[in-house]
């Protein structure tokens, strides 16, 4: 069964769904990018790369996001007085954030763009326009994602509202963010 | 000295980045390439905030000065960290991908 690479299609998705976290054969190749790297260098062509190009840009997002809280977490500790500090704080707070959002954002992402497949194939029981949207649904969140991870500065300059809504569940740190200057 | 040379640099990278991405010589997908995009939309405001605070650093006088040069690096540094990101970040999580996937093998 688990050598069968065509076994999450011959399935129904809600099958498929439960066995989410289940050891699958083709997922090597799923989230494996250097196959999909030497396909690019042969043949020029990356396009049916972009899962495993979206996860990979996922994944250095995450390191790069840590990066920024920890140089950003030395920062507050320079000794530059209140107002410098306040500042420093608004900035992790802005990180954090971000941070926050995309981590929430990859978990309905991961599993769709892992079963695109059998989804695709399960899609095709419902009658248009169903069947094109859940038929996409990997694509649709990856594209909501992209949005979040190389433009959330401007998703949340365009909409502060979302910011200030969320911010306040995403508490850094026990400290308040407004200190006040002497 | 060292600001003007690595604002050279800064400029010149991302100019390079651009050029990558419009080329786009592996034909990536488009929503691959609208990421590539907003990354060099990214280090363009970030290259410009480094640039605003540093000026204002020069201007302002004592808190304000300390705000605005604090502000310059986190800027800077954020771009460091965003203009790395093709260099060793790739390998690391091309690792943590293989081991991930030679897990679930």
């Amino acid at each position: 069964m688990w050598l069968n690479p065509t076994y999450a299609s011959s399935h129904s998705f809600p099958f498929t769904l439960l066995s989410i976290f289940t050891f699958r054969p083709d997922m090597r190749d799923i989230i494996d990018r250097s196959c999909c790297q030497t396909y690019a260098e042969h043949i020029g062509d990356a396009s049916a790369c972009w899962k495993s190009v979206f996860l990979n840009h996922f994944t250095m997002n995450f390191i790069n996001d840590w990066l920024e809280l920890l140089y950003i977490h030395m920062k507050i500790h320079d000794v530059d007085g209140k107002a410098v500090e306040a500042t420093v704080r608004n900035q992790k707070q802005l990180i954090w954030t971000k941070f926050f959002v995309r981590v929430i954002g990859i978990v309905p992402t991961f599993p769709l763009i892992i079963f695109d497949d059998s989804i695709r194939q399960w899609s095709l029981n419902f009658p248009q326009p169903f069947q094109f949207i859940i038929g996409n649904l990997a694509k649709i969140f990856t594209y909501v994602m992209i949005l979040l991870l190389f433009y959330i500065d401007f998703v949340f300059d365009t909409f502060p509202k979302f910011y200030a809504s969320i911010k306040g569940f995403l508490q850094p740190d026990d400290e308040p963010v407004a200190v006040k200057e002497d | 000295m060292f600001g003007k040379v690595s604002l050279l640099i800064a400029l010149l990278h991302t100019l390079m980045m651009t050029y990558i991405t419009v080329e786009n010589p592996v034909n990536q997908d488009s929503m691959i390439t609208v990421g590539y995009l907003g990354m060099v939309i990214q280090s363009v405001k970030l290259l410009y905030n480094g640039f605003k605070y540093a000026s204002l650093t020069a201007r302002s006088t004592g808190d304000e000065k300390k705000k605005s040069k604090k502000l310059h690096e986190m800027s800077m540094f954020l771009l460091y960290v965003k203009t790395i990101r093709g260099s060793g970040t790739i390998r690391i999580s091309a690792w943590l991908l293989r081991l991930v996937g030679q897990f679930l093998s």
